[in-house]
């Protein structure tokens, strides 16, 4: 099945030393109970601030649930309207509040974020660590998530919800014509939503990479890792063009930026494409996960090992790249140039190569193994089924005559909730089923389950079958009513009736969990469906209770020892080594052992700042800004205190690193601190900084594309003489940021003195920099009001002005460590992480002054 | 990083394919009708150095000795790569 030969070492490690495991002999007494104690579970109010994935987990999936039930009731609402011609059931103005609601918190709400809870509540379990390595990171992203979401659905209720569609387009979203705050509900309740997103993909990285159970090289990575991998790089990638097309959006609702007024220099279609370089890959990052999950779930279903994987993660691979190739086919009856709309077809095409690799590679498994028809099968199979057949619609629509016709039909409505319905709810609702019996005391009832099977089945065919032909018969998508005669109303009669059919398998699917769902318990169902995967050990709120070594695919099948003697402690860390929460850190590739990564224990402070995260933008949005900034204060404040206590080596300054090691099992000893390349704080700032990237990328083609849409307008930039300050300035930042790090390696008594005030120097350079940018061009007499130009040229300033005030709250932060004598020679993260940032923030100042002042030139 | 680039090597030479040709195809559409056939063919000659980088990773990764999964990922993406980089610039030959 796997190579069994050990590959070579990655880092150093002698893989000779796994052959120590399992260990014989009785485990020390109290070590168990030490275990428990200091994972123990949240008690009353605790809850709140549980920090286990085991918690937060299933508080996510619960949550994307709610908000996927709440979507549905939209849904029905919508489809009771659209029942009858000339139905008075809904408003006008509520059906448009309606449906942008329903397909907006589908796709924010619901559809991404129940994917990424999966991976929070699965992934530690599966790949064998004790959490993920930023649990504090996973916590505030659900409960911002969680805030700013009931707020934003609470919007219906007020009136206020959007209306312009769950894409926004403008002209129709500008203040003209969406004078309200309705449209501000959305972009900024987006906009802050995809941050908690991200956060949580970067949890996930770091996570899948870095904290596997030794041995488990990338090639016996569980396929549903390899998904959550591929699926939080593709949301870095994809997130930040509309994290930067809301900010534009708000821009010029707010203050009259005009990025998208054409009469102005500016031009609707940037937001189209800025919208869709999301929206498209947010489908396969919707899908992804769910694929996932299906190959996991089918070797389980027909008992035998998954055909094909490394075809299958070569085509996860494939879909995540060709995926940012296809956004414009959103836009093939936009009058874009026939070249590029070849271009956009036939990778609209193409990407269907990859998902038919996934498809025939789960078709194989199942006819080679002995398919069983419980529940979890028979969603798979209904998966299978409705995603091909949305596929196929799929390709039809990538051919630009037929898209042409069948543009802003109900076709395409169709088309995508086969797509979506298939590719990531049938998958999800077999998911919750497979792995109940890893969370819940009790499985959900194989009876109700196949009822809610079948009805869920049969309604989303009833429902969306005759709406290829409501559509092909010319019914445009987006309108509350249609008049009468128009051989409309049998297709919608059967459609709705079909909404309901689905309704009701969603009910039983509730009533089945109220019997059922226990979370949180002593004891879980346990592996009802037989599957292969670390997660099916016995494990507990510290996952299992020894970390095995892993050498197949399918541990639990193939290392059978494994059930018996990860509970006994015979493997890695059967115990805490050094007194607290702690994970191994592995290497990316092999996964051998690194570090001892010390986990935080729960506190208020994430907690507080999800809180008035969600407060500071809920607050700008029905324009209280006093008090926003109130809450913006006090969430720089919350997140301070949250990172006050990271960076601390144990033993305090003086003890050596030699001293700082801790026995991981049968003598093998790792560091307990590291910084660096080999941390995963040093990870996850790169990431981070990868989205900054991206807005910036994002930004670049704005500029590049309204200068485009009319050359001739353009004003001519400053002075060339002008450029020399701030170029020379970024130069300085940046090296001074490095010599501060450097300086703290030389481990001399002043060195925290002299790289605390030399990373504050490089912040202060930099605000100068930015500064003397800003000045230059106020000095032209463009402003952003002015023109398209103006708008994009201070959309970068304001990029980094946002930067060097990120920078100076750094700065601050260090000047606060160092009087606390927190900056120390044997703690250097902190700075690293800063210089980093400021080095990244340098070179941000520079592409954009470079790229505004240079293209295209003097005019 | 070695064995990432060889697994992903094949799959970067075709979005980078994707991004040279899409972004000469806008060039095009702002150019005169000369300059726009031009740049069509500069076009073809990059989707031609694209398939001819895609062989020359194919052949280096397979003397580097990477682990199973990371060669045979790197060989299928090379075949994927190829018939993608080829279908891609089908466009510029066919479109009028």
């Amino acid at each position: 099945m796997t190579d069994q030969t050990p590959p070579p070492s990655e880092t150093g490690f002698d893989t000779r030393l796994y052959d120590r495991f399992p260990t014989q002999g009785p485990r020390p007494e109290g070590e168990l109970e030490e275990l428990e104690r200091i994972w123990c579970a949240p008690k009353g109010w605790q809850w709140i601030t549980a920090l286990n994935n085991n918690y937060v987990g299933v508080y996510y999936v619960g949550a994307a649930m709610l908000f996927f039930v709440l979507a549905g009731v939209l849904a029905l609402l919508l489809r009771t309207q659209l029942a009858l011609p000339l139905n008075g059931f809904l408003p006008q103005e509520t059906y448009n509040q309606l449906f942008t609601m329903h397909g907006t918190i589908m796709m924010f709400l619901f559809a991404v974020p129940a994917v990424e809870a999966l991976g929070v509540l699965l992934l530690p379990q599966m790949i064998g660590s004790r959490d993920l390595p930023f649990p504090r990171l996973s916590a505030y992203a659900f409960w911002a998530y969680l805030i700013g979401g009931l707020a934003f659905f609470c919007s219906i209720f007020f009136g206020l919800a959007p209306n312009g569609g769950w894409f926004m387009y403008p002209p129709l979203t500008n203040t003209t014509y969406s004078p309200g705050i309705n449209a501000d509900f959305w972009l900024l309740g987006i906009g802050f939503i995809e941050i908690s997103a991200i956060a949580g993909a970067i949890e996930i990285i770091v996570g899948v990479l870095r904290t596997r159970a030794p041995g488990m090289t990338l090639d016996k990575m569980p396929i549903f890792a390899w998904a959550m991998l591929i699926f939080a790089v593709m949301i870095i990638i994809a997130f930040p063009s509309v994290i930067l097309a809301t900010t534009l959006m708000e821009l010029e609702r707010a203050f009259n930026w005009p990025f998208f007024d054409p009469l102005r220099g500016g031009d609707p279609m940037l937001w189209q494409h800025l919208f869709w370089f999301f929206g498209h890959p947010e489908v396969y990052i919707i899908f992804l996960p769910a694929a996932g999950a299906m190959s996991t779930m089918i070797p389980a279903i027909a008992r035998t090992p998954l055909v094909g994987y490394r075809l299958v993660v070569l085509a996860m691979l494939a879909t995540g790249f060709i995926s940012f190739g296809v956004w414009a086919h959103h836009m093939f009856a936009t009058g874009m140039p026939e070249m590029s709309i070849g271009f956009f077809a036939s990778a609209s095409m193409a990407v269907s190569l990859p998902a038919g690799i996934q498809v025939f590679a789960w078709i194989a498994t199942l006819a080679s193994g002995k398919m069983r028809f419980n529940t979890p099968g028979l969603f798979i199979l209904g998966s299978l089924v409705i995603f091909v057949m949305g596929g196929l619609t799929g390709v039809m629509v990538a051919m630009v005559p037929f898209d042409w016709q069948a543009h802003d039909t109900y076709f395409i409505v169709a088309h995508l909730h086969y797509v979506l319905i298939g590719g990531m709810v049938f998958p999800m609702f077999a998911a919750l089923y497979y792995w109940m019996g890893m969370v819940s005391s009790r499985p959900l009832s194989e009876r109700l389950g196949k009822w809610t099977f079948w009805l869920m089945f049969i309604g989303m065919h009833v429902t969306f079958l005759p709406m290829h032909l409501t559509g092909l018969m010319g019914m445009p998508r987006r309108v509350y009513t249609y008049l009468p005669g128009r051989q409309w109303e049998l297709t919608n009669m059967i459609s709705t009736i079909g909404a309901f059919i689905f309704g009701v398998a969603v009910l039983i699917w509730i009533i089945d969990m109220v019997r059922n769902f226990r979370p949180f318990g002593e004891k879980s169902a346990g592996n009802v469906y037989g599957g292969g995967g670390l997660e099916w050990l016995p494990n507990g709120l510290y996952s299992t209770r020894s970390v095995p070594v892993v050498t197949t695919r399918y541990p639990i099948w193939e290392q059978p020892n494994l059930i018996k003697e990860v509970p006994e402690g015979r493997w890695l860390l059967p115990g805490s080594a050094t007194g607290g929460r702690e994970t191994i850190v592995t290497s990316t590739l092999n996964a051998e052992p690194q570090y001892l990564q010390r986990m935080p224990t729960p506190s208020g402070w994430y907690i507080w700042a999800a809180l008035f995260t969600a407060g500071f933008f809920l607050l700008l949005v029905v324009q209280a800004y006093v008090l926003a900034f109130i809450c913006l204060g006090l969430m720089i404040w919350t997140m301070m205190q949250w990172a006050w206590f990271l960076d601390l080596p144990p033993g305090g300054p003086g003890v050596t690193r030699r001293e700082r090691d801790a026995d991981i099992g049968a003598g093998i000893t790792v560091p307990t601190y590291r910084s660096g390349p080999s941390s995963t704080g040093w990870w996850a700032t790169i990431i981070t900084l990868i989205v900054a990237a991206m807005v910036l990328a994002m930004s670049c083609f704005s500029y590049v594309f309204l200068w485009s849409r009319n050359p001739s307008a353009w004003a001519p930039p400053p002075e060339m003489a002008t450029m020399v300050g701030p170029i020379v300035l970024n130069l300085i930042a940046a090296g001074l940021a490095w010599a501060s790090n450097r300086s703290l390696a030389l481990n001399r008594p002043r060195s925290p003195l002299i790289a605390s005030f030399t990373m504050i120097a490089a912040g202060a350079v930099l605000a100068s920099a930015w500064g003397l940018d800003l000045t230059s061009w106020l000095a032209t007499g463009l402003l952003p009001t002015t023109s398209g130009q103006g708008a994009t040229v201070y959309n970068f300033l304001a990029w980094q002005g946002f930067f060097v005030i990120v920078v100076a709250i750094m700065s601050l932060y260090v000047l606060l460590r160092w009087l606390f004598g927190r900056i120390a020679s044997s703690r250097p993260a902190t700075l690293e992480v800063i210089g980093l940032f400021v080095v990244y923030s340098a070179g941000q100042g520079l592409v954009g002054l470079l790229l505004t002042r240079l293209f295209p030139g003097l005019g | 990083m070695r064995e990432w680039r060889v697994m992903l090597g094949p799959l970067l030479i075709w979005a980078a394919h994707f991004v040279v040709v899409y972004t000469l195809a806008s060039a095009a559409d702002i150019s005169s009708p000369s300059m726009s056939q031009a740049i069509r063919w500069g076009a073809v000659a990059a989707s031609a150095v694209c398939g001819l980088l895609l062989a020359v990773v194919f052949l280096r990764s397979r003397s580097e000795r990477p682990s199973p999964l990371a060669r045979q990922l790197a060989a299928i993406g090379f075949a994927v790569g190829l018939i993608a980089v080829a279908w891609q610039s089908l466009p510029l030959v066919i479109s009028g």
